[in-house]
Formats: structure tokens, C-alpha cells, sequence
């Protein structure tokens, strides 16, 4: 196990959580990039492909594309258009905002995704009861729940084939609504029989009785926890000093205008 | 007091809902080290009783107690708790999916260990126990998602186990397997039933893998009420006729020993097969029923699906002829394609190579039937084909009388048992009176008496010229109702001929299939005694045996 996979979920995650919200006052398209950087670093430390990185990007990176546009052309600026396409006209101010939204979105998903990639669910769910005060009757049936998400996009399959093979057809938007709708009470009432089964399988190995409950899987908080906030809380510090000593760093200050 | 060590006095318990009570003054004993077998039809509280022997039912699942009271080990269920209760009785479910809790087989181990607050040296002493005794080795993978349907119930057990209960509920713990996994949890309870460490109670209708471990019977009517019990001799050589009207399943060896006269109950197939060599009349074979294929209704051509996302086809090459007036079983392992098979027999799914032909029209009967139910009503649900343009060729209230569903017309068809919804299903397809008619795991979950009545049916169907395409794990099935069957492997048709001709393969494991108990008996009695030849099922032995005199000794 790599040097990320070995720190605690609970710890990860609450790091991963501190560095999103303090991007998400940076409004700058230079400093964001500084953190994507930093996150795509991390993710190869945790022993993500590149391919799979820049799998992952892409769609983040439409996304972005989408924000960088919206954001140029329609941004509430006082400035005169720097350029023109078409009937739009672009400001330099609203472009800069909108590279700075896409840039952090495409930082902050990295970061989730190098968490993720570096986390198995068992140990988060055990951690976050153990440290975070999450409830264990809520953390094992979300634990439970994980299990099935696979099974519904099949369910969700064999549901629209089997309502196919009856005749039932979706004609115009208001029969595709109506057709929706069923397909949808359908694979409702059967996650809810199997969602009643797996309480009562759950109940059955003592769940709702347990009260002393203990733990299996250990969930250690070690030194070597402490030293990656400590080096997290350094990287933070360290890349918004570099940046503010560049003079790219600029910091929301509250108003909703580039 | 006497030594029981589970004991119901004038149980009624109805569930939330529910009209009907599903246990009514039941009185019912289960001795302490006994290995009972719990019988009855569909909807006759089996379950019921399995959830309140480990106290779920009151203390998690609510459910109306109305009278009596149920003591386990001596301690009233209602006053205990769960914690203890658990402790006591420990219970395997039908299905594997909805009992796995976690992702890895450990942590599923640990699940209940945890539960009861123990410290963690105890469970790793207990997780190593209880692998064991379930055959769960260093090799079986450690995430969940990987195994088979077999291997993750006895990841179920071990975890039962790993709780050390004084005694064990199987409810119904083969029924969602296919026939090697079936075999793979039968082999692992057996060894531990065996060693009588253990109370047993067992729910299941493929009793004859458990005619050797079985100390007692006890019958539930449909009413809730004990109907018999007696030891399994007497049940099942003796009361047979009460079994039948009551529409339970019977082990097919212990039919094959009345067929033959015999007072004694095989205990196995190998008992079965002394049998035969004493009694059966030699040269007696099931007269060759002439089948002849009608006119060609689909032609699959080299047809190949792959599923998006998939990196291997699910079915591939298949080729195949469906005749009218011809009923054919698809058979095979889970995964081996034989849904898919079915899907693009139906010209549900469209082949990603080769092509499928259909002079007729199809009509498709899913395993789980509620996935397609469109209307709001059953007469509805019945009446729908019609709203889509097609021709209702039967009255559907004459089709709802025949399948017992007359009474239940204005009802929601999701609020039916799972019976009554399969039952439905069938209805609502041979409304239009299809040329051919595909049903997947037609008896799966189905008592005696549907099961039979579904047979009947689809024999009906047959002699007015239906194709007909069962896909199924039940070679019972297969024996008694098909013509034609064709096995499946890893997406390829490996077979195709009669059912006698696919029981005499020595490679039925590659298939996923196991000889079902007659077939077997015979095959064990034919290599001892070459003068005895193959018969596939119980229908095949009454015909042979109905022109000859039984051999008396």
C-alpha cells in the first residue's frame, strides 16, 4: 500500500474537505491550476494511471469549458468586450472568473478523486464511525447500500426490458414522463423488498440489539496521520504564499461581480 | 417441562397488513439436537416462524403477536433479547444478495461478532472457526462481489456460525442457486449436520440431498396450522396423499420407492439404486414417446450478444431451430447465457452477430415478473396487450379463473405473492395466444401444487401447437415436462437433443448441471446392473412401470 492508501479515511477525508473550501474563496485561474497540480500529483502517488487521470478529466474538463464560456460572454462586468464572436461579446475579466471557476472544479473533483481511488469504503465507514461520531446504525446500512448500486443499473436494464417486451412504448414527451415514472416505482418497490430483506438479515445477526458494539477492522490514528495534515496544512500555506508573492492570488471579498 | 428446546404454544402471529394471520394457534416442538424439516405450502408461515425463533420478530420486524407465546431454550421470546436470541438461533435466508451485509468475506464474519460486543482476538479466533467448518480456504477471493452464488451463502453460514447459535434455521438456502451451488451449500450443511453439534431446522423443497440428515418432519397446512409430523419414513411412505393435497414437495426417491412397492424410505440415491436392482422389472423402459418436431417457428442463426460494457460475449454462435408443438428446456449454469439466449430467441435484445428469424410472435415471461407489470389492476394487467395494438385472442376472465386468479382481479398486481404475480404473468402472456411462449425459471419459488398446475398448462400449450422455451436449473423439470433440452456454457450451445440423451453425458458438470435424484438412481443401479437402462424422472418410471408387474420379492 502506497503512502496515501495507508492514512486514515476520516483524516483524508476531512483534509480533502479543508483544502475545497479554502479553493473555493480563490477566485484567480492561476492558484486553482497550482492545486490540480498538487491533486494530480497526489493521485499518481496513490497509485492512480494516468490514463485513468486523464480519463477522468475529460469530463470535468467539458464542464469547465462550459463555465469558461458562460462566464466570458455573460459575466456582469463593467469592462468593454475584448472580443467578439458572433453576436457574443467576451469580456477579459469574465474570461479570467470563468477559467478560475473551471480550474478549481477541475482541482477540487481531482482531489475527490485521489481520495477516492485511495480509500477502500470499509475503512471509511469504520473510521468515520470511530472518529467522526457518525452513528454505526447509519454507517452499515450506507455500507449495505454501496453493495447494490452495482445490481440497480442492472435492475434498471431488465426493468425497461421487461416493460418493452409487455408493449409499453413511450410516445411524445408526456408518455415518455408517464413511462419513466413507472419504470421508476418499479425499481423503487424492488429496492425496497430488498432493502426490508437485508434489514431484516441485519437484525437477525443481532444489529438492532448491539449496543457495546465492537470493531473488526481497526481504525488507528497514527504519527503518520498527523504528519500528512502537517505536510497538507504546509502545501496549502506554502501554495498560496508562492502565488500571493507572484501576485496571481486574488481572494473572493464577498461580492458577486468579476 | 420436557427437553424441547424450542417450543410454540398457540402461536398466532399476522403480519403488518396482512388480513390473514400467518401462523395460527400453531403448537410445535423442537427438541434440543434435532434435526427437523419444516414442510408446507407457499404462503403457510414458514418463514414467519423461522424469523420468530431468532426473535427478529418482535424485536426488530413489527408484526401483530395475537396469542400464544414461543419460549427458545427455556426463555419466553418476547422477554429476551435480541442479543441473546440470536445467540441461540441463528438463521441462513433464501437469498445471498439481500444477507451479505459488507464487501469482504472477514468483515462479513465480524458483522455479527460485532454486534455482540466481542473483543477482537475472540473474533479472529472465531472467523478462523468458522471458515473452516464452511470449506471457506485462503484461496476463496476476499471481496464478496467475486463469488459464486454458492460460495456467498456459505460466507452467509460461517457467519451464522461464527455466532456459535445452539441451533440453525435454513430457510430455504438453495433455492436462488443453480444446481452446483446448490450442491456446494447442501455438502457444507450436511457436514455440519452430521455431527449433531447443533438443533436444525430446514426449509426446502429439494429434500432429497437431506433425506439422510433429517431426524423429524413437521407440515404446515395453508391455513398456519402444524397439519402432521411424524419421523420421515412415515411422512413420506405413509401420508404421502396428505402431502399432496396439502401441495407440498416430496423427495422424488422416496415417490420412486412407493412406485416400486417398497415399505423402507431410501436414504440416498445410492439406496435408491439397491432398490431398483431389487425391484425394478428388467427390460421395463419408458415407452419412446414419438416426437414429432412441427413446423420451424424461430432459427437463431451464429447469433452472438454482447452486453455494452462487457468484455466477453454473453452468448456466442448460437444456433438453434424452435419447432411448433415442441416444449424445449434451455439449461445451464448461472451466467453460462441462457437468458440471453431467450432474450434474443424473443427478438427482445438484438444479436450484435448472426440473425434471428421469427414467423410467429413471441411472448416472454421474466423470472421476476413485477419488473414488467404495467397496469394498475390484474384485470388490467390482463387487458394491457390490448391498449398496445393486439389482438386478446382468449377471454381473459376464463384465463384468470384457470390460474386462480378470478378473486384477485381488482387487485394491484405488486400486492400479490410471488405465486400469484408468476401466475399473472403466464395469464397475461397467452392472452394474445402466442405461437411461441418463453418463460424464464418458470417454477422458481413455486410450491408443489403451482408447479404442478404450471405443467399442466404448458402441456396444454403444447398439444394446441405452442412453441414453448423453458429456461431453468430444475432437470426435475426438465425430465418430466421437456422434449427437447438444450445446455449451455460460457455463452456457447454445448447441447442439444433429448433429456435422456443429456443425462447420459458423463460431461453434465460443465454444464453447471448434476443428474436430478431419479436419473441419478438409475444411472448408479444401471453401472452395477447393465440389464437396468436410464429413466430421466419419475413420469418416465410410472410409464414404464404402468405395462409391467413389479418384480416381488
Amino acid at each position: 500500500m502506497n503512502v496515501l492508501a495507508r492514512r486514515d479515511p476520516a483524516v483524508k477525508l476531512a483534509v480533502t474537505l479543508a483544502i475545497s473550501l479554502v479553493l473555493l474563496f480563490v477566485i484567480d485561474p492561476v492558484t486553482p491550476l497550482l492545486f490540480l497540480a498538487v491533486a494530480i500529483a497526489a493521485a499518481v502517488a496513490g497509485g492512480a494511471r494516468l490514463s485513468t487521470i486523464v480519463r477522468a478529466l475529460v469530463p470535468l474538463s467539458v464542464l469547465g469549458i462550459g463555465f469558461v464560456w458562460s462566464n466570458a460572454v455573460f459575466a456582469a462586468t463593467h469592462e468593454p468586450p475584448t472580443w467578439t464572436i458572433g453576436p457574443f461579446h467576451a469580456t477579459e475579466a469574465g474570461l479570467r472568473f470563468g477559467l478560475a471557476i473551471a480550474l478549481r472544479g477541475l482541482a477540487i473533483g481531482m482531489l475527490s478523486l485521489a481520495f477516492v481511488w485511495t480509500t477502500d469504503p470499509t475503512d471509511l465507514v469504520v473510521s468515520l464511525i470511530r472518529h467522526a461520531h457518525l452513528p454505526f446504525r447509519i454507517g452499515y446500512p450506507l455500507l449495505a447500500g454501496y453493495r447494490f448500486l452495482p445490481f440497480f443499473a442492472d435492475e434498471y436494464a431488465q426493468v425497461r426490458i421487461a416493460r418493452r417486451v409487455r408493449g409499453s412504448v413511450a410516445r411524445g414527451p408526456f408518455g415518455r414522463i408517464r413511462e419513466a415514472t413507472g419504470e421508476l416505482v418499479t425499481l423503487l418497490s424492488d429496492a425496497t423488498r430488498r432493502a426490508t430483506r437485508i434489514a431484516i438479515a441485519m437484525d437477525a445477526r443481532a444489529f438492532a440489539g448491539a449496543r457495546e458494539r465492537t470493531y473488526w477492522r481497526e481504525a488507528p490514528l497514527t504519527l503518520g496521520d498527523l504528519v500528512f495534515v502537517i505536510v497538507a496544512i504546509g502545501f496549502v500555506a506554502g501554495l498560496l504564499a508562492f502565488s500571493g508573492a507572484m501576485g496571481w492570488l486574488r481572494l473572493w471579498d464577498g461580492h458577486f461581480s468579476a | 417441562m420436557t427437553s424441547a428446546f424450542a417450543r410454540a404454544e398457540s402461536l398466532t402471529i399476522r403480519h403488518v397488513g396482512r388480513k390473514r394471520p400467518a401462523l395460527r394457534d400453531l403448537d410445535f416442538a423442537w427438541e434440543e439436537g434435532e434435526r427437523l424439516l419444516l414442510l408446507g405450502p407457499s404462503g403457510a408461515g414458514k418463514s414467519t416462524l423461522a424469523l420468530c425463533l431468532d426473535g427478529v420478530i418482535p424485536h426488530a420486524l413489527d408484526a401483530h403477536w395475537e396469542s400464544g407465546r414461543l419460549t427458545v431454550n427455556g426463555r419466553d421470546t418476547r422477554s429476551a433479547s435480541l442479543a441473546e436470541l440470536t445467540q441461540e438461533v441463528g438463521v441462513l435466508f433464501q437469498d445471498p444478495e439481500t444477507q451479505l451485509v459488507m464487501l469482504e468475506t472477514d468483515d462479513e464474519i465480524a458483522f455479527g461478532l460485532e454486534n455482540l460486543g466481542l473483543p477482537r482476538d475472540e473474533m479472529a479466533e472465531r472467523i478462523v472457526e468458522a471458515r473452516a467448518s464452511t470449506g471457506l480456504g485462503p484461496a476463496t477471493p476476499r471481496r464478496l462481489d467475486a463469488l459464486s452464488g454458492g460460495t456467498k451463502q456459505r460466507v452467509a453460514l460461517a457467519s451464522l456460525l461464527a455466532m456459535r447459535p445452539r441451533a440453525l434455521v435454513l430457510d430455504e438456502p438453495t433455492a436462488n442457486l443453480d444446481p452446483i451451488g446448490a450442491r456446494e451449500v447442501i455438502t457444507a450443511v450436511a457436514a455440519l449436520a452430521i455431527r449433531r453439534e447443533r438443533s436444525f431446522l430446514v426449509v426446502e423443497h429439494r429434500l432429497d440431498p437431506l433425506l439422510r440428515f433429517i431426524d423429524r418432519v413437521a407440515v404446515l397446512g395453508d391455513d398456519g396450522r402444524l397439519a402432521l409430523a411424524g419421523d420421515p419414513e412415515t411422512v413420506f411412505m405413509r401420508r404421502a396423499d396428505e402431502l399432496d393435497r396439502l401441495g407440498v414437495w416430496q423427495p422424488e426417491l422416496a415417490e420412486l420407492a412407493r412406485l416400486l412397492g417398497a415399505e423402507e424410505m431410501p436414504g440416498d440415491v445410492d439406496e435408491a439404486a439397491d432398490l431398483l436392482i431389487d425391484r425394478w422389472p428388467r427390460g421395463a423402459s419408458a415407452p419412446r414417446e414419438a416426437h414429432v418436431p412441427g413446423r420451424i417457428t424461430v432459427a437463431a442463426r451464429g447469433v452472438a450478444h454482447r452486453y455494452r460494457g462487457d468484455d466477453r460475449d454473453a452468448v456466442t454462435g448460437a444456433s438453434l431451430e424452435l419447432h411448433e408443438a415442441e416444449i424445449s428446456a434451455i439449461v445451464g449454469a448461472n451466467g453460462a447465457g441462457k437468458s440471453t439466449l431467450g432474450l434474443l430467441l424473443a427478438g427482445v435484445l438484438r444479436p450484435s452477430r448472426g440473425m434471428v428469424d421469427a414467423t410467429a410472435d413471441v411472448a416472454y415471461v421474466f423470472q421476476y415478473p413485477e419488473r414488467g407489470f404495467l397496469a394498475a389492476t390484474v384485470r388490467g394487467e390482463m387487458r394491457y396487450a390490448a391498449t398496445t395494438g393486439r389482438q386478446i385472442a382468449r377471454d381473459p376472465d376464463v384465463l384468470l379463473e384457470r390460474f386462480g386468479l378470478a378473486r384477485l382481479a381488482e387487485a394491484n398486481p405488486h400486492s400479490l405473492s410471488h405465486g400469484e404475480k408468476r401466475r399473472l404473468s403466464v395469464a397475461s402472456a397467452l392472452v394474445t395466444s402466442p405461437a411461441v411462449l418463453i418463460l424464464d425459471e418458470p417454477t422458481f419459488g413455486q410450491d408443489l401444487r403451482n408447479t404442478r398446475e404450471l405443467m399442466t398448462i404448458l402441456r396444454e400449450e403444447r398439444d394446441r401447437g405452442t412453441t414453448v422455451v423453458l429456461i431453468t436449473h430444475d432437470l426435475s423439470l426438465v425430465a418430466e415436462l421437456a422434449d427437447r433440452a438444450v445446455a449451455m456454457s460460457e455463452g456457447r450451445i454445448g447441447f442439444d437433443g433429448t433429456p435422456a440423451e443429456l443425462f447420459a453425458r458423463a460431461d453434465l458438470a460443465r454444464f453447471g448441471l448434476a443428474l436430478p435424484p431419479v436419473a441419478d438412481a438409475f444411472a448408479r443401479a444401471g453401472a452395477r446392473d447393465s440389464s437396468i437402462s436410464p429413466v430421466t424422472g419419475l413420469g418416465a418410471a410410472r410409464e414404464a412401470l404402468a405395462s409391467r408387474e413389479l418384480v416381488r420379492l
